[in-house]
């Protein structure tokens, strides 16, 4: 595994993620961890010409780095959120960079919502939080499926498709355990409790997914997952209207895009067809998936 | 009974229509809001976009175009629909 | 493909007329349906989703504002999420049935409209008590369903927020079981909480209930 400390606490590391250039610059020692740990399969340069995103991970000078330590994020030298404590870095660099694209980049309509393929076609799984999204997509991409990404859907206005963003899995209390078991060679970073959201880890995105970044896919199926402890997988179909609905209240930036926006929208509910899913279990859940059936 | 009103698509609002199955999503491009309907509402506002129209006359076509009996549960709903749509802001009344 | 496509695609003038006259034919053996048995809801069915500034919620996800202490909150931060009127009105709840049941809402799940209060809040911290059988719709309307009027609304932001919680989640800026969990162990007063949770509920992006 390369070590990426040194550069990224000099003049940093640039590392391309799906369409996106991220240039990272950070001492903290977590950081330096979590990036070797998940991001040594991605392509990265000492020096670029040009990134998407320029990030500083830094330690909140003067008394706060003696008394409970925190860290600071900027973007291109904005710094949008209040600190979170140092623990904390490394998934405030994954939260943070979720934040930047899901505000700066609007050649595509992102929608808040997992994504998957397999054969070309594609699964959107939009879903507010607590559902189970990142966990099932977890397990979806350890068996067979590949990871586009476990939180942002990006369609692209010019080419009509679905495109990769597969960068690390954001999962929570529970799932993390659920998950390594359910995925043994699965690669997980450090666990790191007393988040806003519990104790969360991420899991390397499949190596494959990394290596397949450029490939996009054609969306064919949105499907809204709801995890229920004891039941039966049921897959019902939902009516269009309502997740057209659905899926622009989960799109970050189809206001902004205003008409091509709802366009876009729009020809994502024609090519797919649309569920709701219900499930308990993890391979109900995997044949479910596996058994699905293009659209007419 | 419907009345002798006539009723239009309100001035400077533009509509880009999906329908699915008997559902109808639209974007209202004056004010970026996006509204669904059920089927009859949404033949209602489809109606209006072609041209004014009063209300008798809407109850019928409606009646025509979903194979519905003009009866008073009809009328009632597509006066209902216009008083939402107008609430919305997308119809409009001919005083 | 969507009805509109197949409405626009051409026909010759012959297949018009033909279809014209079979439907004069046909005209006198259908018999139209009633209204009453379509299985149409006896109202109206209109959502709408107000146009928005693009989401900058996700900084409510990363800003650790939540960390309980009330003096760091940033009142310009804007984050995903509705204030009461929003989730109160009539096209998020849809029509109420004749049993008081709304069928058509769009509360996120687990969430209805007939939801027992204090399944979820409870009734003996001091805070306040609606009474056992009251649901997040009576306590939303308060005077109007159970009478009250002193509860300084106090129930009324707690849903608002849960319902925020559970259908923007991380772009509200809190996890799930923040606003249960908050409720059940709070040691200030009433009214703090009220204000706690206005503060909280304020936080949304500026949209007009849609009628």
């Amino acid at each position: 595994m390369n070590d990426f400390s040194t550069q990224l606490g000099g003049r940093g590391l640039y590392i391309q993620t799906g369409p996106f250039c991220v240039h990272l610059q950070s001492s903290i020692a977590t950081v330096a961890d979590g990036i070797t740990q998940l991001y040594s399969e991605y392509p990265s340069f000492k020096e670029k010409d040009f990134a998407d995103f320029h990030i500083h991970l830094d330690t909140v000078a003067g008394i706060r780095r003696l008394i409970r330590p925190q860290v600071q994020f900027s973007f291109d030298g904005y710094i949008p959120f209040k600190p979170l404590p140092l623990d904390q870095a490394f998934p405030m660099f994954e939260w943070g960079l979720n934040w930047c694209v899901a505000n700066n980049i609007h050649e595509y309509l992102i929608i808040h919502a997992a994504v998957i393929e397999k054969n070309g076609v594609a699964a959107i799984l939009p879903a507010p939080p607590g559902s189970g999204k990142s966990t099932l997509c977890a397990a979806l991409v350890n068996r067979g499926w590949r990871l586009f990404s476990d939180e942002l859907a990006m369609f692209c206005l010019r080419t009509r498709m679905l495109v990769p963003l597969p960068r690390p899995v954001n999962l929570k209390n529970n799932s993390i355990n659920l998950i390594k078991n359910y995925a043994p060679e699965a690669i997980f970073g450090r666990e790191v409790s007393d988040t806003n959201k519990g104790t969360v880890a991420h899991m390397k995105a499949p190596t494959e997914s990394i290596l397949r970044a450029a490939e996009a896919a054609l969306p064919s199926w949105i499907i809204m997952p709801r995890y229920q402890e004891g039941a039966k997988p049921v897959l019902e179909s939902r009516p269009k209207a309502q997740t057209c609905m659905d899926l622009a209240q989960n799109s970050f930036n189809y206001s902004l895009l205003a008409e091509d926006g709802f366009l876009a929208i729009s020809e994502l509910i024609d090519k797919c067809d649309c569920y709701d899913f219900t499930y308990s279990q993890l391979d109900d859940a995997i044949k479910i998936f596996d058994d699905l059936e293009l659209p007419q | 009974m419907p009345d002798g009103k006539h009723w239009r698509v309100s001035a400077g609002v533009g509509i880009i229509w999906r329908s699915w199955d008997s559902e109808s999503v639209v974007y209202e491009s004056f004010s970026g809001d996006i509204h669904s309907f059920d089927m009859v509402t949404g033949a209602v506002l489809k109606l209006l976009v072609q041209h004014t129209q009063d209300e008798t006359t809407l109850v019928n076509s409606i009646s025509r175009t979903l194979e519905i009996e003009p009866d008073h549960s009809l009328s009632l709903f597509v006066k209902q629909s216009l008083v939402r749509l107008s609430g919305l802001g997308l119809v409009e009344c001919d005083k | 493909m969507s009805d509109d496509i197949r409405e626009s695609q051409n026909m010759s003038e012959s297949e018009e007329k033909t279809n014209l006259v079979n439907e004069d034919k046909q005209a006198a053996n259908v018999s139209r349906r009633k209204f009453a048995k379509l299985g149409l809801l006896t109202a109206p069915v209109i959502m709408t989703l107000n146009s928005r500034p693009v989401l900058g919620a996700y900084q409510c996800t990363v800003s650790g504002q939540m960390s309980g202490n009330l003096s760091n909150f940033d009142s310009t931060v804007q984050c995903a999420g509705n204030s009461e009127l929003v989730w109160m009105d009539a096209s998020v709840l849809g029509p109420q049935g004749s049993d008081g049941t709304f069928l058509a809402h769009s509360w996120p799940a687990p969430f209805t409209p007939q939801s027992i209060f204090h399944n979820y809040f409870s009734r003996f911290n001091g805070i306040f008590d609606y009474g056992e059988t009251a649901t997040f719709y009576q306590v939303m309307k308060r005077k109007q369903e159970l009478g009250i009027t002193g509860d300084n609304k106090v129930g009324r932001k707690a849903i608002g927020t849960l319902l925020n919680i559970h259908q923007y989640g991380e772009y509200f800026g809190l996890p799930v079981g923040w606003a249960e969990n908050t409720w059940n162990t709070w040691a200030g007063t009433r009214r703090e909480l009220a204000d706690f949770c206005k503060v909280l509920n304020a936080r949304f992006l500026n949209t007009p209930p849609p009628i």
